[in-house]
């Protein structure tokens, strides 16, 4: 990036780093609304990120720089944490933050377990390649436009397709409509012939890879490295898109933009302080997403809508007792 | 089509459940049941609460499976797997518990699962499903805005979109779980009405419910349960009532002492007190309450209620009654208007200051409201008056806690191992009357109390009845909120009505009429 | 009838036995899949707290330290609130200690005292940041108690490279604090401080005051089901912010008996892995304060153990971590799966 500061390579370059920097957001919040609106509130999210980094990172180094191998596994993983996460929530019907609390301690543990014992304490910690982009043909030849959006790697653009499939799958077809049923009244959907274990399954399946997946990204992007704290904190900020978010796929990726935005900005800052003549302690920067998150949380609290089933394990033979 | 035509022509039940047994831990809640539908008649399942009905109808729906005992739809035996198996079958159950989503509208809801395979995935369009449901609207007589979220509907219409919901699929045996609990009684006779229509065109109805009178007016043939045993059927022309009272409850109410069966005739304190202010117990005046979206939930509430007062509200569920009793018990704050106790403002008073100053409270909501399911039935029984049971204010007296309790067990035969037992373990009932017990021990002045009797059984009833009459006695004051109307009418000495949110109308006994309440319960103004 | 009693306690320890063994089976598997030697890693593992009496005193220190952090876990967990905050509440009563014992002197007593009081303050502060955020603004106390986490670690690092850096260390920490400001030692050499006595002191108040009192009643109360709380004049409102609070102090007491008592200095990375350990052995001993005291030993000596073995065997020591996670996983499965059977 270059240290130019003419207004439009600035803004440029801003929009760039944010498309960048959106896809862990959108796509771990995207699971969690996914999983959330069949009912399952899953908040392991930093952990499983942090397993899928990795996962991915291992894979891909050992297979010499394979992509597909890393994200694969990404994937693979993802799947199992699902699954065990959903035996454990769904059919065993535990107290879903006692598992996503455990679990994310876990995923975390194995993340850099995994790590140690194939990689080991190097003294120049290895790297892979990262991704490079790919321009869209005619698109990326627009002034400033073309450089800022159409100049990314295929995950940019993926996460975005993502999101739009979920919009249409969720709101307008009619299995969506029976899989938010199961979110919001899980009786009633069962009651009308649909599984809503197979449902809570798929739903807490598929927000796992995507966290998976996410934190894949996050070590093909920017440096190719693995390191404990990759993660950050975007997993548990995740969950907070998705809860001002109110649970809906199309208003994470707005909270997803903000965030995006504010790393953005933060790297703007810490690259241009030198020739700005202001020097910020970089530890102050870094604290502001987590500002931040408390400070949205607090703003839309009026506005707050979950699914109604949400965190509550569902049993068909439980009493019907008169509420 | 009368009952003697039909009588005349061997008709095959659509339905036959043979000798079925269901056990939950160590409760029998059927021995060894059978029972036949048959498509074109209404089968009123008669019984008190938990003699087992809604869990034998819940076996039929495939909600449990049954311990032992056979199940044969149209002749053939089968295996009910599943509710959705059981749609499959013809048969559909509406429950006490609308089983709707409240952020759907009602052709939403109605479209749950009724699309299958690669279909799923296109675009929704429910224009095909909207004319099914009209027809379906037009031929049942029962109608419904299908554009409008379920949240917004008031209970009486959301049960129609749960019965429409069985009729587009096409059922052919359709039972109802005590379906009157929230109508009124003019929504009751149209419901009666549907029910005839429907008849008409081939459907079975199984009416499930406790109350004689609602089987006498709606039924072809009645089948009396008890403790889970099947007592007798007849057709209706050919019932006595009498007998039919003694095979529902049994030998242990004396049905001459009976409340219930009786009425309470007996006015023994003068009870309105315009006249009399000495009598004076609870003030309310201009009692209103907004949410924070400024929605009006109360409205300009005015009543008074004196020593020795019953006051019934009437009201179908859901118009303000819930925040009502909140408010006078302090769980929320009004946005203006007056509470009075005894001449003192309560109006900002905590809960737990009313509670110093001799109120009470029996929420409606057992399990949600009413106890802690992991503290043991003792602490329970002293949850809100917990702290007079320390000294100085810091440590528990845990033996005084449980000498009371035991002698709350014994009074009110709250079944329980022992007074450390968790009281999620307690069976509905005996959580019941643990927060009767409990609210009764405090001796309140003034007792709150919502919906109290709901799912007892007669015995219970009977009990809670004679609490609340003995409480009347020595001079506290009751405000009884209930959407059984029948109740109401038998222990209140005024009854006034509930609708959204504001109290209308104000009825002594000797004026107590079932439809002039029902008026008032729907909204109609000027009686 | 010895026999009938023999049977239960068969049938009771079965799932927790069961368990112990699963999770020590996988992890023996992960060792071996790492070419380790399994049986001599599980006899270090088990042992080393045992080989010296200094590894013993460390394992009491680590002890100390996961009592509190555990306690602090269970308080809130009671009121049915999660406090993944312990990290950040533990960090800033550290610093509140460390700022007591570099910025100001005085005399002996009073000055360790003032250090252990200002760690509470600090760490019930930071923990009231959520406990508003979810008394006025019903935000969600596990995200926003990790945010603060996060804010907390940066301030250390911060703190720790400032003013009173010891610019000798190639890792970020303070000098050490004056000598007036430490605890003192029940033990010289091996050192062991007085802070496992306050832990343990902190472990019987809270159980005397959760099981006891009008305010552990209420407390409990509102966390098996606040809404009835509520109904019945339990001020749930201030109660579960409040139970916020109280578990921030507690971690913060922790801090700053870790700074006054073992590390006498701010150390950026201080809090290591206890806030995970500890809310596991808070999750294991499902909120009850007495079971959490027999946890955490077994977990402080799981955590020597692992650490020798990383230094002699060079294991990762998120094994301890591992080991603590699948064992909370089994339990709560097999604990689950015995409901079923009934």
């Amino acid at each position: 990036m270059t240290t130019s500061l003419d207004p439009a390579t600035l803004v440029v370059g801003y929009v760039r780093s944010a498309l960048i920097y959106i896809v862990p957001y959108l796509l771990t919040s995207l699971g969690i609304v996914i999983s959330g609106r069949s009912g399952i509130y899953n908040i392991s999210a930093e952990g499983v990120m942090l397993l899928g980094a990795s996962v991915t990172f291992l894979t891909t180094y050992f297979s010499s720089g394979n992509v597909l191998v890393g994200i694969s596994y990404a994937i693979l993983v993802g799947i199992l944490v699902g699954l065990a996460f959903g035996f454990l929530t769904i059919s065993l019907k535990l107290n879903q933050f006692v598992v996503g609390t455990t679990f994310f301690i876990l995923c975390s543990g194995f993340a850099n377990l995994l790590y140690k014992l194939f990689i080991g304490v190097t003294l120049t910690p290895p790297s892979i390649e990262t991704l490079r982009p790919l321009t869209v043909p005619i698109m990326s030849d627009i002034p400033y436009v073309g450089d800022a959006l159409f100049k990314h790697n295929l995950f940019v653009y993926l996460s975005f397709v993502f999101v739009a499939v979920s919009y249409y799958v969720l709101y307008k077809t009619h299995i969506g409509l029976n899989f938010r049923a199961v979110g919001e009244n899980p009786k009633a959907a069962d009651t009308l012939g649909i599984n809503v274990t197979l449902y809570r399954y798929v739903g807490t399946i598929v927000g796992t890879v995507l966290m998976s997946i996410s934190g894949g990204y996050l070590v093909l992007s920017t440096t190719g490295l693995y390191t404990e704290t990759i993660v950050l904190g975007r997993g548990w900020i995740s969950i907070g898109i998705a809860i001002f978010g109110r649970w809906h796929p199309l208003w994470s990726l707005v909270g997803s933009a903000l965030f995006a935005g504010v790393e953005a900005l933060v790297y703007l800052i810490q690259t241009f302080q030198s020739v700005l003549g202001i020097r910020i302690p970089p530890e102050s920067l870094l604290t502001l997403p987590f500002i931040a998150t408390l400070i949205v949380l607090a703003l839309v609290y009026k506005r707050a809508e979950l699914p109604q089933a949400i965190g509550r394990p569902y049993d068909r033979e439980a009493p019907e007792e008169y509420t | 089509m009368s009952l003697s035509e039909e009588s005349m022509v061997v008709v095959r039940p659509y339905v036959r459940l043979e000798n079925i047994y269901k056990r939950f831990g160590d409760v029998e809640a059927l021995k060894g049941v059978t029972l036949d539908i048959f498509t074109g008649q209404v089968l009123g399942l008669l019984g008190e609460n938990g003699a087992g009905k809604t869990t034998l109808m819940n076996v039929l729906f495939g909600l449990y499976k049954p311990d032992a005992g056979l199940i044969y739809v149209d002749g053939r035996v089968v295996k009910i797997k599943s509710p959705t198996h059981a749609i499959r079958l013809g048969i559909f159950m509406v429950h006490q518990h609308f089983k709707l989503v409240g952020n759907y509208t009602a052709l939403e809801n109605i479209a749950i699962g009724m699309s299958s395979g690669v279909k799923s995935l296109k675009l929704i369009d429910l224009a095909e499903l909207e004319e099914k449901v009209n027809k379906v609207m037009e031929a049942s007589g029962l109608y419904v805005n299908l554009r409008e979220k379920i949240k917004n509907l008031p209970l009486g219409v959301r049960q129609r979109v749960e019965i429409l919901k069985a009729l587009v699929r096409g059922v052919k045996i359709l039972i109802l779980d005590e379906p009157t609990t929230n109508l009124t009684p003019q929504e009751v006779d149209a419901l009666f009405n549907a029910l005839r229509s429907l008849i008409r065109t081939g459907l079975g109805v199984v009416f499930i419910t406790h109350k004689l009178h609602e089987v006498m007016a709606v039924a072809d043939e009645i089948a009396v349960l008890r403790n889970g045993v099947l007592l007798g059927r007849f057709k209706r022309p050919e019932v006595d009532q009498a007998t039919v009272i003694k095979l529902m409850v049994g030998e242990r109410i004396d049905l001459e002492k009976s409340i219930i069966f009786r009425g309470f005739r007996q006015v023994s304190t003068p009870v309105h007190t315009e006249n009399m202010p000495g009598l004076e117990l609870l003030r309310v005046e201009n009692l209103s309450l907004r949410d924070k979206l400024g929605t009006t939930i109360l409205d300009s509430i005015n009543f008074t209620l004196s020593r020795g007062e019953i006051l019934g509200i009437a009201g179908v569920s859901g118009n303000g009654q819930r925040e009502f009793v909140e408010v006078i018990f302090g769980i929320r704050k009004p946005t203006s208007g007056k509470i009075l106790l005894e001449g003192a403002d309560i109006t900002n008073s905590s809960t737990r200051d009313r509670i110093l100053m001799g109120m009470f409270y029996v929420p409606e909501d057992r399990l949600s409201e009413g106890i802690s399911p992991t503290l043991s039935v003792m602490e329970n029984l002293v949850l809100g008056i917990h702290f007079t049971y320390s000294t100085k204010k810091l440590l528990m007296d845990f033996k005084r806690i449980r000498n009371d309790a035991l002698q709350l067990i014994r009074k009110y035969e709250i079944k329980t191992p022992d007074t450390t037992t968790l009281a999620s373990k307690l069976s509905g009932g005996n959580i019941q009357k643990l927060m009767v017990a409990r609210a009764f021990h405090t001796k309140p002045k003034v007792l709150i109390a919502h919906n109290p009797t709901r799912g007892l059984d007669i015995a219970t009833t009977e009990r809670v009845l004679c609490e609340v009459l003995d409480l009347k006695s020595a001079g506290s004051g009751i405000i009884y909120v209930s959407e059984d109307l029948d109740e109401l009418m038998l222990i209140s000495d005024r009854i006034a009505v509930m609708y959204k949110g504001r109290l209308v109308g104000s009825l002594t006994r000797d004026r107590f009429d079932k439809y002039e309440i029902g008026k008032l319960m729907a909204g109609v103004v000027g009686g | 009838m010895r026999d009938l009693q023999l049977v239960r306690l068969v049938k009771i320890s079965a799932p927790y036995v069961f368990s112990i063994s699963l999770a020590f089976g996988i992890a023996g598997l992960i060792l071996y899949l790492g070419g380790y030697d399994v049986i001599s890693s599980y006899r270090t593992i088990l042992t080393a707290s045992f080989w010296s009496l200094n590894s013993f005193f460390l394992t009491l220190t680590k002890f100390s330290t996961l009592l509190t952090m555990s306690l602090a876990f269970s308080i809130p967990y009671i009121s049915r609130k999660f406090n993944i905050g312990v990290e950040g509440q533990y960090l800033m009563g550290a610093l509140g200690a460390a700022l007591v014992g570099l910025a100001i002197s005085a005399p002996a007593g009073v000055h360790v005292i003032v250090s252990l009081i200002v760690g509470v303050v600090f760490g019930s502060l930071w923990a009231s940041v959520p406990a508003f955020l979810m008394a006025r603004y019903n935000v969600n106390e596990v995200i926003s108690t990790i945010m603060m986490n996060f804010i907390a670690r940066y301030s250390v690092m911060v703190f720790a490279m400032s003013l009173w850096r010891d610019v000798a260390s190639g890792h970020p920490m303070t000098i050490p604090i004056s000598d007036t400001a430490t605890l003192p030692l029940l033990n010289p050499s091996p050192p062991l401080s007085t802070g496992i006595i306050f832990s343990l002191a902190t472990v019987a108040l809270l159980y005397f005051m959760v099981a006891l009192t009008v305010v552990g009643y209420e407390l409990r109360a509102t966390g098996t089901n606040p809404r009835a709380a509520e109904v019945f004049g339990v001020n749930t409102r201030l109660l579960m912010p409040l139970s916020l609070i109280i578990g921030g102090g507690i971690a913060g007491f922790g801090g700053a008996l870790d700074v006054t008592g073992y590390y006498h200095r701010l150390i950026d990375g201080m809090q290591s892995n206890y806030p995970s350990l500890g809310i596991l052995i808070a999750l294991l001993s499902k909120g009850k304060i007495a079971f959490i005291v027999p946890v955490a030993f077994f977990i402080s000596l799981i955590d020597v153990g692992t650490n020798a073995l990383q230094r002699i065997q060079r294991v990762p020591i998120e094994l301890v971590l591992i080991l603590e996670g699948l064992l909370l996983v089994f339990i709560l499965v097999s604990e689950s799966l015995r409901w079923w059977r009934k």
